[in-house]
């Protein structure tokens, strides 16, 4: 019998009015410990048929497991994956993935890991992704320059530099670039011209829960 | 202990109904009535406030946690002068840096103590903080409405309580002069349950230039009050602005659990209306209603996720 199904408040219901006439018609006969008895019951069945209709209006508690509190999930952490860069010992490096070939770039990308790098393989660092200019060292954020060409694509690049390194999938900050920079903003990677100050903070891999 | 009285006023009617029936005259037979259904009426009344915590008792919960971490209690001062919790995190204490903050809205009826005392902010705040799922953030839990039993939906209402000034302006101001905390945008984000998960989406819809982000927990697509000036069918209706209205430059995480039907279908349909720039992450829980255990199961991956969408601590 569902929790908020008619059958449940209404059988509670027979059981109140029930309750009542036997309460009414034994009163007289009736003992004290009966009496007390037949009351409580009486009191009882009328909260709980009331109980029972504002929930099923309201949907508090749809079903007899919500109302034990079991919400049949969990949240759960990805553990952050070491990059396949993640043993490299320089701090500054040039960057050649399988892929580099088809960005088109003048030259490969110039990445500057954070000092706190090493020191942190349970964190991914949001990342400055300048186009021209080298990007200046940024704390706890992982820096990569980029020098286009009017060729360049640059759509999978997010997804290459996270198999690398322990960078975010979001939250990146994009300096210039054009319409370069506008397509990786575009697909959610991050946001503009930002401060360094205001990149998010290097973080151990979130709690998630599924999506919808 | 209140839950205790009441209960022994049931009790005790029930016992003298039993016990002096038979020598009292109508009158007092109908007076044993009453007191006998409103002990009932009064019991039902404190036990349900124990789950919404309408009307907190009790005095002031929580303070210092063992893992450092206060909550305060201040009074904001305003077009409203309400009350506000202030959770300050461990890493608060070492006096130096700035933080980013979380308005964390309750729902209707409510206060900020069901944040407190049935959500147990405090600790899932800490332990995700010493995870480093979350960074070191300042949390507010505001009142929204100046009378327990009128709800403002976070709305300045016509003629009434202007919860929205309250909640945008005078306690952002509020908390920039009394700590430590981001003051710009990228450092301030929404959170809040049921009618506060509407707040959490409306607010930041409606003041994109002060919020980042905003994590609704059983949030709805519109208020369900009437505001006075018929905003709850246009801009105080986030289903309304999504679809009529360029989208702003926030990022928003919907939760819902699957058998809460009308926020399932509010969220969904906020979900899809979604064009850039807004950015929406969706999170659902199989089953729980419209109660604490959800919320409570939502509680840490709502604020991971809100710490990774604003700015981090400026040291």
């Amino acid at each position: 019998m569902t929790l908020t199904g008619l059958p449940l408040i209404g059988l509670v219901a027979v059981a109140c009015v029930a309750a009542g006439a036997v309460t009414v018609r034994r009163w007289s006969r009736a003992g004290i410990a009966a009496r007390v008895a037949g009351v409580l019951l009486l009191e009882a069945l009328v909260v709980g048929t009331a109980g029972l209709a504002v929930n099923r209006h309201e949907q508090f508690y749809p079903s007899w497991r919500a109302l034990r509190g079991d919400t049949g999930t969990v949240a759960v952490a990805a553990p952050v994956v070491a990059g396949r860069l993640d043993d490299r010992p320089a701090t500054t490096f040039r960057w050649r993935p399988a892929g580099l070939a088809q960005w088109h770039l003048a030259e490969p990308p110039l990445i500057s890991l954070p000092a706190d790098y090493r020191s942190r393989p349970d964190v991914e660092f949001p990342v400055v992704l300048t186009f021209g200019a080298a990007a200046p060292h940024v704390s706890a954020a992982v820096t990569v320059t980029i020098a286009p060409t009017a060729r360049s694509v640059l759509s999978d690049l997010p997804a290459s530099l996270r198999r690398d390194l322990r960078v975010t999938a979001t939250g990146w900050d994009i300096v210039g670039g054009g319409p370069l920079g506008d397509a990786l903003v575009a697909a959610g990677v991050g946001t503009r011209d930002h401060s360094p100050a205001d990149l998010p903070p290097a973080l151990a891999a979130p709690l998630r829960l599924p999506t919808s | 202990m209140i839950l205790g009285l009441a209960l022994a006023a049931v009790a005790g009617t029930a016992g003298l109904l039993a016990v002096r029936w038979d020598r009292l005259r109508a009158l007092g037979r109908s007076a044993l009535l009453v007191a006998a259904a409103l002990s009932v009426v009064a019991a039902t009344a404190v036990q349900v406030n124990r789950l919404v915590q309408a009307y907190p008792t009790g005095g002031t919960p929580a303070a210092t946690a063992a893992t450092g971490s206060r909550m305060l209690s201040v009074l904001v001062p305003g077009r409203l002068t309400l009350g506000m919790y202030v959770y300050l995190p461990a890493a608060y204490r070492t006096g130096r840096g700035r933080f980013p903050v979380i308005e964390a809205l309750h729902g209707y009826p409510g206060s900020p103590q069901t944040w407190l005392r049935r959500l147990d902010v405090q600790s899932y705040l800490d332990q995700e903080i010493a995870a480093g799922r979350m960074a070191p953030t300042v949390v507010l839990f505001p009142w929204q409405t100046p009378r327990r039993l009128l709800d403002t939906e976070c709305t300045n209402l016509r003629g009434g309580p202007q919860a929205e000034t309250f909640l945008t302006v005078d306690v952002p101001a509020f908390a920039r002069a009394h700590y430590r905390v981001r003051t710009d945008r990228a450092g301030w984000g929404l959170t809040g349950y049921s009618a506060g998960a509407f707040c959490a989406i409306n607010l930041a819809l409606r003041h994109p230039g002060q919020f980042a982000a905003a994590a609704s927990l059983s949030g709805y697509s519109s208020p369900g009050i009437t505001i006075g000036d018929g905003s709850e069918k246009t801009l105080n209706n986030p289903g309304w602005r999504l679809r009529h209205l360029p989208q702003p430059a926030i990022a928003l995480w919907l939760g819902w659990a699957g058998d809460d039907r009308q926020s399932a279908r509010d969220s969904r349909r906020l979900a899809a209306l979604r064009r850039p720039p807004l950015a929406v992450t969706t999170a659902v829980v199989a089953h729980g209603g419209h109660s604490d255990a959800v919320w409570t199961r939502m509680e840490p991956p709502a604020f991971d996720w809100l710490s990774a969408h604003l700015a981090r601590p400026l040291s």
